[in-house]
């Protein structure tokens, strides 16, 4: 029987980063204990992410699944290029949990997040802002400074899949309007991590 | 500062990666991202960016069996891979390898303009016809970009653009959200005129779309020929005249069998001008 795979992780953020890339780097040349630990070291929070977005279980193992095999098959064309190594297998998750929303049609229930509860959600539950990494901390920032319909409706969007149609019933708000705050938000956002960066 | 068409750009990028892009937007967006490296650049700008926001995720540990099954299947597609292609070494066959190198077909003799070309906004003096409609240039390039993608996309035999001598200009038709509908390019040594639908609307029965061309001085417009409704599809008309000089043309929505001399009778939906067009690679 092939239990879960543990794998003790890497001892800081950099060394992490570069030993996922190197598993990825393995994983295109299909090694399969390359899977193996990075499924160890990665597989909780990608389904985390995909509960978040798809809310049962069940929906989020299949998704979980899928991701693997996406990881697998694709992990030859990862490139530094591409983000780091837990964003780009971030972002398939992601792609994979949204196709499923698009296909059921609807999502299970109405939970939301906000950027304070997305914080205060975090593993270090009560860290200031400063002590977060460099990356969430001006993106932190950044969406601090939209207004707070632009930025609850990108938080809402990346984080659980919301789509213009459901934030425009959510936040009972015209669709056009809902689709403003979004590419008005993005913009602002590019300008201020560039500003910032 | 970047310019309005990198900034549309990297918007509809950054709804990619929120995942807001949906239905035919999402699907015209995949194909250009398919194939531009600097969408695919953007994109990955993106995830990076947004890719913070994942450190606020709770880890949730998945149940025993997930990895089982995981490893049950990518041995099945190894051994699938193996076995379909004994001469590839072991190399990775994966689906997404297959779908993508299915889709990198080119097709000979066509005029492609790639998205940073030449795309220009509207200039002023424009009929009171064609004044409710906004400028258009971002619109023109992805419309241009989705027609590669359309190309790319199908497979031999299925695809309907048919040749054309096009003598280096094309334009496209969009609506006043930047949407193309329609791409047109002109064949002036033989009066004829290419027109490949890319995304229009759905018609209600009874009704065509028809196409314009304004004088040169925008005073007046000239029907040129009704267009196809299917997209991806395109057809070939010799029209009577084409107006040399002319960088503007339009679409109407007309009631089958409408008189067109006195110039539209229906809304206008889609507008463009003319941009330069280079040959694919």
């Amino acid at each position: 029987m092939n239990t879960t795979p543990r794998a003790v992780p890497p001892a800081d953020e950099q060394a992490r980063r570069e030993r996922l890339a190197e598993l990825l780097e393995r994983c295109g040349e299909r090694h399969e204990a390359a899977l193996e630990e990075l499924y160890g070291l990665c597989s909780a929070q990608l389904n985390g992410i995909l509960l978040r977005i798809l809310k049962l279980e069940a929906i989020a193992e299949e998704a979980l699944q899928e991701t693997f095999i996406k990881i697998w098959m694709n992990a030859g064309s990862y490139s530094p290029e591409a983000g780091s190594p837990m964003a780009w297998m971030g972002g398939i998750a992601r792609h994979q949990a949204l196709d499923v929303l698009r296909r059921r049609g609807s999502r299970e229930n109405n939970e939301s997040t906000d950027l304070v509860s997305l914080i205060e959600a975090t593993p270090d539950a009560g860290k200031p802002l400063h002590e977060m990494s460099e990356d969430a901390r001006l993106l932190m920032q950044c969406l601090e400074r939209l207004p707070e319909p632009a930025r609850d409706c990108i938080v809402k969007a990346y984080c659980e899949g919301y789509s213009h149609d459901e934030l425009s019933d959510a936040r009972e708000t015209p669709l056009g309007t809902v689709k403003s705050w979004i590419r008005r938000g993005l913009v602002s956002l590019r300008k201020c991590l560039h500003e910032l960066a | 500062m970047s310019s309005p068409e990198e900034q549309w750009w990297s918007t509809r990028a950054g709804e990619y990666v929120l995942g807001t892009l949906r239905g035919k937007d999402l699907e015209l967006f995949e194909r250009i991202l398919r194939h531009d490296t600097e969408i695919q650049a953007e994109v990955a700008r993106w995830e990076r960016r947004l890719a913070p926001l994942h450190e606020s995720t709770n880890a949730e540990p998945p149940a025993e069996h997930v990895w089982a099954r995981i490893l049950e299947r990518i041995r099945a597609l190894e051994e699938d891979s193996s076995e379909a292609d004994p001469a590839c070494g072991g190399e990775p066959a994966s689906a997404v390898d297959r779908d993508e190198s299915a889709s990198r077909g080119t097709r000979a003799g066509l005029a492609v303009v790639p998205r940073h070309d030449g795309a220009r906004a509207m200039s002023g003096g424009s009929p009171r016809v064609w004044q409710t409609i906004a400028g258009l240039a971002t619109a023109a390039s992805l419309a241009l970009g989705v027609l590669v993608g359309v190309l790319l996309q199908q497979g031999p035999g299925t695809a309907d653009i048919l040749p054309l001598d096009v003598d280096g200009l094309a334009v496209v038709l969009s609506d006043e959200d930047g949407e193309p509908y329609f791409l047109v390019e002109t064949d002036y040594g033989n009066l004829r005129v290419r027109v490949t639908a890319l995304t229009p609307p759905n018609l209600e029965e009874e009704r065509n779309f028809q196409l314009w061309q304004a004088l040169p001085d925008r005073s007046a417009v000239r029907p040129v020929a009704l267009l196809p409704e299917e997209s991806g599809r395109s057809r070939v008309f010799g029209v009577g005249s084409l107006i040399d000089g002319s960088d503007l043309f339009g679409v109407s929505i007309e009631p089958v069998g409408a008189s067109t001399d006195g110039g539209p009778t229906g809304p206008v939906v889609a507008h463009g001008d003319f941009l330069p067009t280079t040959e694919a690679n």
